[in-house]
């Protein structure tokens, strides 16, 4: 490993990095859900419930 | 009385021998092969490349819980199979080199009625020049415990460094065109970004994802569709929707051709070559099967016939290499086992696909850069409790019992990609899907849109770490293990 890359190195390589400028932003209501303990609590309970219908429609 | 050996004590082996020890009598042998001491719960690795849980959390002793569930263990590495013996007795056989420290180098051929090879991967560091941890390499894995460990350190070394106030650069992704697993890579990834937000240093940091996938979300299945509030969604967009939240940025299509001291070489799919300068640089390996020969009864090699040039092992599946747009979801196994010897299994990343889950991809230099298809945990455990329940049925109910079946065209999977550990700040992309190889006849998205979800959210993190103690309590064959499903 280096110690440190500058952007001297990068300007001499540039790289085709993707485009995410136009990707969707959570706003920050659905950044305070996504953290939010009792929100939270609530969507723990449903994902388990879809695991286990994945189990049960899976049969085995 | 019958014999069974296991080939291998990770999650696919491991819960075939368990679940056949539960259900055969004790005049039936089982028996497992495997060259670690210790099992290892590999999707908590993440956690442990980046300090965040010590190793020891993610292993324990292999010996201990075999020998309470009275299944022989064998520390040792499988090397070849006779699927037809030898000249002093017909019964199938494995030949078996040991590695425990009173045994190491010591030779043995066992025999056995039932085998199910469920190895795993070989990491083949190798097919990429200075790829990995080792001394001709330059970048670190999470695909062992150990590794992760290694990795964790040279992280702790890159804020040391971030906070002296010097800029660093670091890359997560693949090491290769036609690496797997490009789910670790972004849970590792985000898990950084994460480590360096608590650190104070994210600033400072440039933060790369490089990956082999064509597109954000492919995660090596061809992503997915979601539905959400009323209309059809990609995987695509809701993962570059995490991307661009975290200032992650993302460099698609492409292979590493090279790894040198602070620089990734590397081609896109547009056969252009580019060099990446790196500080702090962790990408995954390719898999291969495992370095398994295979003899007739004459000794004869008979490698080539019973696995594929990878070196996975060829099961029930359609390997007659069609093109792209006549995949079907029928190509995928069920049964898992062998064409010329029906009494021979390969589970889990063992068997050989009959082709990737993903468009494949060629650049215009003719490189294939296409994700392979994954075997996550929870397919694999099924696989591994499918072989094992035909075989308990051969032996309880006759030799023609129909085999049990479990496609992953089939079968669903859920998977949890952390983007950050912390009971209270936490968080990962919690996703399902039905089923793991899409099926277009039966679904015009390919898979149930009812069953195939994701969400971003703290509960995510909390049904990783659930699922971290519920599977090591499972695989340490404690109380009620049985009754915590693959």
């Amino acid at each position: 490993m280096t110690d440190s890359t500058t952007m001297s190195d990068f300007s001499a390589h540039p790289q085709p990095t993707a485009d995410l400028s136009g990707a969707l932003l959570p706003t920050e209501a659905t950044l305070r859900r996504r953290q939010s303990i009792p929100f939270q609590l609530g969507r723990f309970v449903v994902f388990n419930l879809r695991m286990i219908r994945l189990v049960l429609k899976g049969g085995h | 009385m019958a014999d069974v050996v296991v080939l291998g004590g990770g999650v696919s082996g491991h819960t075939a021998a368990l679940h056949l020890r539960r259900k055969l009598d004790s005049e039936h042998t089982v028996t497992v092969v495997t060259p670690n001491a210790d099992w290892n719960w590999i999707p908590s690795n993440i956690w442990v490349g980046v300090g965040k849980m010590p190793a020891k959390k993610v292993l324990f002793p292999l010996a201990p819980v075999y020998k309470k569930q009275r299944i022989n263990f064998h520390q040792a590495r499988a090397v070849a199979i006779r699927p037809e013996g030898d000249d002093v007795d017909t019964r199938g056989a494995v030949d078996i080199v040991h590695t425990s420290t009173g045994r190491s180098g010591e030779s043995e051929r066992i025999r056995y009625d039932y085998l199910i090879n469920a190895t795993g991967p070989q990491l083949k560091f190798s097919m990429t020049p200075g790829l990995g941890p080792d001394d001709d390499g330059h970048t670190v894995s999470v695909c062992t415990a150990s590794h992760a460990t290694e990795a964790a350190a040279s992280l702790k070394s890159t804020i040391t460094k971030l906070k002296a106030g010097q800029p660093q650069t670091l890359v997560v992704g693949m090491g290769h065109g036609m690496c797997t697993c490009e789910g670790a890579a972004f849970e590792y990834v985000f898990n950084v970004d994460h480590e360096l937000r608590e650190a104070g240093v994210r600033e400072r940091a440039r933060l790369i994802y490089l990956t082999n996938e064509s597109g954000l979300g492919d995660f090596g299945v061809g992503g997915m569709t979601f539905s959400e509030r009323g209309f059809e969604t990609s995987s695509e967009l809701w993962t570059a929707s995490i991307f661009r939240e975290r200032g992650v940025e993302a460099i698609l299509g492409a292979h590493v051709e090279r790894v040198e001291p602070g620089v990734i070489h590397y081609e896109t799919l547009d056969g252009e070559r580019h060099a990446l300068p790196f500080d702090f640089g962790m990408l995954l390996p390719p898999f291969g099967g495992v370095a398994l020969s295979a003899y007739d009864r004459s000794g004869a090699d008979i490698t080539s016939e019973m696995f594929a040039p990878n070196g996975f092992m060829k099961v029930d599946a359609d390997y007659s290499g069609k093109p792209y747009d006549q995949w079907r979801a029928s190509d995928w196994p069920s049964t898992y086992i062998t064409p010329a010897f029906d009494n021979i299994w390969a589970v889990g990343i063992a068997f050989a696909p009959p082709h990737a889950i993903s468009k494949p991809h060629v650049s215009a230099n003719g490189t294939n850069i296409t994700p392979s298809p994954p075997r996550t945990g929870m397919p694999s455990g099924v696989m591994g409790k499918t072989a094992a329940m035909t075989i308990v049925d051969r032996i309880t109910l006759g030799c023609d019992t129909a085999p049990r079946e479990a496609s992953m065209a089939t079968m669903g999977a859920a998977c949890v990609a952390s983007a950050g550990a912390g009971l209270t700040r936490g968080s990962a992309a919690a996703m399902v899907m039905m089923p793991v190889v899409p099926d277009h006849e039966r679904y015009p998205t390919g898979r149930s849109l009812k069953d195939t979800r994701g969400e971003i959210g703290l509960s995510g993190h909390w049904v990783k770490l659930m699922l971290h103690y519920l599977f090591i309590h499972k695989a340490k064959a404690r109380l009620g293990w049985q009754f915590i499903p693959e």
